[in-house]
């Protein structure tokens, strides 16, 4: 038997089709945002806000996945921004295929911001670009303080942690201190926002730090 | 999870590195995993087992090798290797550093006769 030697990284397809989405949306100035949390933690509530609060200055599309029911895109939709589900049946994350689908019939440059719902899941969609530009983790006040260091390939993946449901501290034993803690421990250069979708708190941070990443990806946006 | 995907990405690579070499067949496949890849050792076997078999690589077969998770911080200079619960720099503390192992899927080295 000979020995070659070869170093070569393994290309996932999925890789070839996130990089072909990345490059899409890179000349169309779109920002792309991947949001990933466990189920529950708040991702559908806070995007409702999201649009709520930029569509108005900014061309918005969202793709919302789950394993069944079109009820996440319909909720988005009444907003009045576009919004389509992709409902993977089986599968436990969406794929750079799925995104690459959704948008197949649309040019990325007819947007400015797309928001990607993940499935909610903290395993497997650490490991599956779909050409966003961040990675946005959720996690929710009470669903566990120490999520972070137990799922550390995910926020390794985040470049933002949003923690939600803040209103819900004096009902739990929950400290979003701690939350945040744990996740800079793992990744210390994380952005993170404190916020409550129901209260409105710390989402003025979040919507103007959006708004600066917008502008830095496309400096002038086309207003709808 | 996508360990099949993977699978059959070192199935292509290889069968191409056997033709590149007029070879029959390939033995051990040296292939390095890292820890933050999220792949699992053993179904990535066992996908590998079940796609080649009845094929010209049915005989080869995958050696494994996990890679840590190493970190070079940006402050002091030192390499280290992280824990999982705390990347930070072990020498200084430093949340500065850059991450230089951990995540890679490289196949590393082929047998072929």
């Amino acid at each position: 038997m000979k020995k070659v030697d070869l170093r070569q990284k393994v290309l996932s397809e999925n890789e070839k089709i996130a990089i072909a989405n990345r490059e899409r949306f890179a000349e169309a100035g779109t920002f792309v945002l991947n949001l990933v949390s466990s189920p529950g933690s708040g991702k559908t509530r806070l995007i409702e806000e999201t649009v709520k609060a930029l569509k108005d200055d900014y061309r918005i599309f969202v793709v919302t996945g789950d394993l069944m029911t079109e009820n996440d895109a319909e909720r988005i939709g009444r907003h009045g921004v576009e919004a389509v589900q992709i409902s993977t049946g089986e599968a436990c994350h969406l794929d750079a295929r799925m995104v690459d689908e959704k948008l197949l019939k649309r040019k990325a440059s007819a947007y400015d911001l797309i928001v990607i719902e993940n499935v909610g899941n903290l395993v497997c969609p650490a490991s599956f670009d779909l050409g966003e530009d961040l990675k946005v983790l959720l996690v929710a006040v009470g669903e566990g303080d120490d999520k972070p260091v137990k799922y550390p390939p995910m926020v390794r993946a985040s470049e933002v942690l949003v923690i939600t449901k803040t209103d819900l501290m004096p009902y739990t034993d929950s400290d979003p201190d701690v939350i945040e803690e744990n996740a800079l421990r793992i990744k210390p250069d994380m952005t993170v926002f404190k916020t409550s979708s129901k209260t409105g708190e710390g989402l003025e941070q979040w919507i103007d730090w959006l708004r600066s990443q917008l502008t830095a990806k496309k400096p002038k946006p086309h207003k709808p | 999870m996508h360990e099949l995907g993977v699978a059959t990405q070192i199935v292509n690579l290889v069968t191409r590195v056997v033709e590149e070499h007029s070879a029959t067949k390939a033995g051990e496949i040296t292939v390095e995993i890292g820890v933050l890849s999220c792949l699992d050792s053993a179904s990535l076997e066992f996908c590998f087992d079940a796609i080649t078999k009845g094929t010209g690589l049915e005989s080869a077969r995958l050696k494994i090798e996990k890679i840590d998770p190493r970190a070079k911080c940006r402050s002091c200079g030192t390499e280290y290797t992280v824990r999982m619960d705390d990347f930070r720099c072990k020498a200084c503390g430093s949340g500065d550093f850059d991450m230089i192992a951990g995540r890679e899927i490289c196949v590393k080295e082929v047998e072929v006769e």
